[in-house]
């Protein structure tokens, strides 16, 4: 046999250069995935609201409360600091609701949510583990706090980011199909899971679906949703083929008895 | 084995089939043809409130929930079981019910999903179902001793302490798609994916008596088509006077579904059973009566 080497050294020079392109893709994947950045934050001390609410009459703090100013501190970063300004705040409104949910509630949950996650902002999977440590304290608290009004209070927070977070690592499974190949989004997708706010476990694909109910052997099922998603088009193909098939057969018997 | 142990086994069979699990007026199943489909259904009434509902969302104490079901039911007259809750995940050996969860008082699924699954459905210990629509700003719930609480699901502060108090309780909830809610028709028409139905209904007949259907539609509809024919069924064929709630029960991920006939036994036809076995359950809801 003649070797036709000109169709040899294309050949082989296709095939190393589709490989090279494959694994030059996969490396920078690799590179933006495995080292996500943490978002930056501003952060200017701590606030004290005796100092900030100095001569507000007690009916204007909720107009006049320097929400922006507490969001930009580092008070909502500590429980006790929350629970001094919880303390100080109760002395002046008298009324825990109002402090509870009107004022404060309403600033560590929507507002802060809004500061630290804009819409439109890439999700950074570091910035979650971050806030994820952050925001597991106030269960903590919420379980030894004597003050009913406190445990609802922090509970409420800690289930707020919980889910919202958890909401957001899902929005970023949908987002990078490979997620559920990411180790740090696994992690984080097991400590949510563990903690009750359910973030599933992947969509599968539905190559992998059928690879999964074929190592299963759960051959019904398999066959079973096949049929469900088809359209009628597919169904038809199959059907044919089907017919084809089991005519061909017939024939081969016909022919075989025949010769008998 | 003993001549004691042979004639209590003898015993316990014969009393399994001469004695009904229910009465003809608490349940009956059958098979209908309806706009030229076959339906089965399975008919229940909550007369002198005999009916008992029960949901499992999740494995308890390493125990799968088919082993739950199984212990659970040895002293129980069971009509039926069905899949309710859709799965969070496609695998169904570790995957939980979607949306906000809670399996007699332990958080099972702390995530609440608004704006889709809008049925909120609880379940008391005493065996009473009531299920509520969520797109309404405010839930009105029974405390379970007759005085009525109201709770925003918007509110993060007041699904807490709604939680809160369900945890003490020992209360059962999940969440589903709601088509139906105080006659009210919710159906929002969708081009979704063509598969087997299934329902669970609520409502009142022309006498008045509150009946609880399961209708079972094998032909493959879309999610909305499948709610429509169903809500024709329920208001031309079992001439219901108004509905009180219609909720979906999951036939995807798991389809499970049974139904006993008032000896106890299960029937076997496919009109009245699911595809999957109940040892793959991710969650069961089950209709007894007293």
């Amino acid at each position: 046999m003649k070797i036709n080497y000109k169709l040899l050294f294309l050949t082989t020079l296709t095939l190393f250069v589709s490989m090279f392109l494959i694994i030059l893709n996969g490396i920078l994947k690799e590179g933006t995935g495995a080292l996500p950045q943490e978002a930056n934050e501003v952060r200017l001390g701590t606030i004290d609201l005796s100092n900030e609410l100095k001569g507000i009459a007690p009916d204007s703090i909720i107009n006049k409360f320097p929400a922006q100013a507490y969001l930009n501190s580092t008070n909502y970063y500590s429980v006790s600091e929350i629970n001094n300004d919880l303390t100080y705040l109760d002395s002046l409104l008298k009324d825990k609701y109002i402090v509870r949910e009107e004022l404060l509630g309403e600033l560590l949950t929507k507002k802060l949510f809004e500061k630290k996650y804009p819409s439109g902002r890439e999700i950074n999977l570091d910035s979650i583990s971050i806030d994820l440590q952050w925001i597991e304290k106030f269960n903590a608290y919420s379980e030894v706090d004597p003050m009913p009004e406190n445990k609802i209070f922090f509970k409420a927070i800690y289930g707020y980011w919980m889910k919202e977070l958890s909401l957001k690592l899902i929005e970023y499974g949908k987002g990078n199909n490979d997620a559920k190949y990411n180790f740090h989004y696994r992690f984080l997708s097991e400590k949510f899971n563990e903690k009750r706010f359910n973030v599933g476990d992947g969509k599968d694909s539905t190559v992998e679906k059928v690879i999964k109910y074929s190592l299963e052997s759960n051959w019904a099922h398999l066959f079973k949703s096949s049929w469900d998603q088809a359209s009628i088009i597919q169904l038809i193909i199959l059907s044919s083929i089907l017919i084809i098939t089991l005519f061909c057969y017939a024939i081969t018997i016909i022919y075989f008895t025949k010769s008998k | 084995m003993t001549k004691h142990s042979l004639l209590l086994i003898a015993l316990t069979f014969v009393s399994k089939i001469a004695f009904a699990q229910y009465q003809p007026n608490q349940a009956e199943f059958g098979i209908f043809q309806f706009e030229k489909e076959k339906y089965g259904v399975v008919k229940m009434s909550n007369k002198n409130n005999s009916l008992k509902v029960k949901y499992f969302a999740f494995k308890y104490n390493n125990k799968t929930i088919s082993k739950r079901y199984h212990e659970w039911q040895l002293n129980k007259n069971i009509i039926c079981f069905s899949s309710a809750a859709y799965m969070d995940g496609p695998n169904e050996k570790i995957a939980k019910p979607k949306g906000l969860c809670i399996d007699q008082g332990r958080i099972i699924n702390n995530n609440l999903i608004k704006g889709e699954l809008d049925g909120l459905v609880m379940v008391y210990p005493s065996g009473k179902m009531a299920v509520h629509n969520l797109k309404n700003g405010s839930i009105q719930y029974d405390k379970g001793d007759g005085k009525q609480s109201k709770v925003d699901p918007s509110n993060i502060f007041q699904m807490t302490r709604f939680i809160e108090w369900a945890k003490e309780q020992e209360i059962t909830i999940f969440q589903t798609h709601l088509f139906y809610h105080k006659n009210q028709n919710l159906i929002v028409q969708s081009n979704g994916k063509l598969a087997a139905r299934r329902f669970l209904a609520v409502g009142k007949d022309e006498t008045g008596e509150l009946k609880y259907y399961i209708i079972n539609a094998k032909q493959r509809l879309t999610l909305s088509a499948a709610a429509e024919k169903t809500v024709r069924y329920l208001r031309s064929f079992e001439n219901l006077s108004s509905i009180e709630y219609l909720i979906n029960l999951d036939t995807g991920g798991q389809d499970i579904f049974s139904v006993n006939d008032n000896t106890g036994r299960k029937t076997n036809y496919p009109e009245l059973k699911g595809e999957t076995e109940i040892n793959l359950a991710v969650n069961l809801i089950v209709f007894s009566v007293d």
